[in-house]
C-alpha cells in the first residue's frame, strides 16, 4: 500500500513539476498543481504504465484531487 | 430533434456509408500519386513496424484513400480514430467497410480515453494510427499534443506526410479540407520518421509539437510546389 501510494506520488511529482513532499492530498489536481488536460492525459498514461492498469473514463472523470488519485490506486494495488 | 428524424437519420447511414465509398473508389482509382521522399515509405514497409502517421485534418480524405491502399493494404495494419458524433459514425462505419479498426473519441470529447487506447492498441496490438493533430475542430494547422504523447508513451516513431492535388474542391469546414477532383495528381511528402524520447519535459514536449507543426506544413508547401 505504501508502496503504491509513494509511485503515485512520483508520478504526480513528476507530470505536476513539483517535488513528493510539495503534493498533499488535499491538492487539486488542476487548480493546486497546474494538472490541465496535456498534463491530466499524461498522468493518466504514467499511471497505467506505472501500475500496469487501465484507466476507465468514468474513473479518470472522477480524479480531481491527489487523494482522489491515491484512493484509486489503493484499490487497484 | 425528434425521436422519428432521429431513426431516419440513423437508418440512412447505411446507404450515405455505401454511397460515400462508392465515390471515393471512382475518384481515387482515377488519381495519379505522385511521392516525394519515396525512399522512407519504402523503408518503412520493407520493415513494418507500429508508427504515428500524422496529417492535417484537411488533407484527411486523400490522405485515407492513399494510406489505405498503399500503406494498410502494404502490410502495415492501421486503426483510425472517429468521434462520437454523427458524422464520426458514419466515418466508423466507412472504415469498417475498409476493414480498417476503428477507436471511438476525440480530442474534444472522451478524447483521453481515445489516446489511451490508442496507445494501448499501439503496443500491444502492434497496429499504427492515423491521428490528425488539428482535429476534430482545429484550430488550423495547429498542433496538439496526442500524437508527441502517443510516440512518447509507445516509443514509436511519428511519420509525418504532407498532402496536395492538383485540381480540389474545397469544402466549407473549418479546416477547408480539400477533395481532389477526378483524375487529378495527388502529391504525398512524406517525412522523415522522428523519435520522441520518453523523458519528455512539458517544455520539450510543446517543442516536440512546434517541430511536428512546422514540418507538416513544410511538408503540405513541399507538396503544394511539386504539384503546380
Amino acid at each position: 500500500m505504501m508502496k503504491t501510494a509513494e509511485t503515485a506520488l512520483n508520478v504526480l511529482a513528476q507530470v505536476s513539476g513539483k517535488t513528493v513532499p510539495d503534493i498533499l492530498p488535499e491538492m487539486h489536481l488542476a487548480r493546486d498543481l497546474g494538472i490541465d488536460s496535456p498534463k491530466s492525459l499524461e498522468l493518466l498514461m504514467e499511471l497505467e504504465d506505472a501500475f500496469e492498469i487501465e484507466i476507465e473514463d468514468v474513473d479518470a472523470a472522477s480524479m480531481e484531487t491527489v487523494g482522489d488519485v491515491l484512493a484509486y490506486v489503493g484499490q487497484i494495488g | 430533434m425528434s425521436a422519428r428524424s432521429a431513426e431516419l437519420k440513423r437508418r440512412l447511414l447505411w446507404p450515405a456509408t455505401h454511397i460515400l465509398r462508392g465515390i471515393v473508389n471512382v475518384l481515387g482509382r482515377s488519381y495519379r500519386f505522385r511521392i516525394l521522399h519515396e525512399e522512407r515509405l519504402r523503408d518503412l514497409l520493407e520493415d513494418p513496424r507500429p508508427v504515428v502517421i500524422c496529417c492535417w485534418h484537411q488533407q484527411v480524405l486523400a490522405a485515407a484513400y492513399f494510406l489505405h491502399e498503399k500503406v494498410h493494404k502494404q502490410g502495415l495494419e492501421m486503426v483510425l480514430m472517429a468521434s462520437h458524433s454523427r458524422d464520426g459514425e458514419l466515418v466508423a462505419r466507412f472504415a469498417k467497410l475498409l476493414k480498417m479498426r476503428v477507436i471511438r473519441g476525440s480530442a474534444s470529447r472522451g478524447g483521453q480515453g481515445a489516446i489511451r487506447s490508442l496507445n494501448r492498441a499501439l503496443v500491444r496490438d502492434r497496429v499504427s494510427p492515423l491521428v490528425i493533430p488539428d482535429g476534430p475542430r482545429g484550430p488550423i494547422f495547429e498542433c496538439k499534443p496526442g500524437a508527441v504523447l502517443l510516440s512518447q508513451f509507445a516509443r514509436v516513431e511519428i511519420l509525418p506526410l504532407g498532402f496536395a492535388a492538383s485540381r480540389s474542391w474545397h469544402l466549407g469546414s473549418w479546416d477547408r479540407m480539400f477533395v481532389p477532383k477526378l483524375r487529378s495528381r495527388v502529391t504525398l511528402s512524406v517525412g522523415a520518421l522522428r523519435t520522441v524520447s520518453r523523458e519528455l519535459s512539458p517544455e520539450e514536449r510543446d517543442t516536440e509539437c512546434k517541430w511536428l507543426e512546422e514540418l507538416l506544413n513544410e511538408l503540405t508547401r513541399e507538396a503544394q510546389a511539386a504539384g503546380d
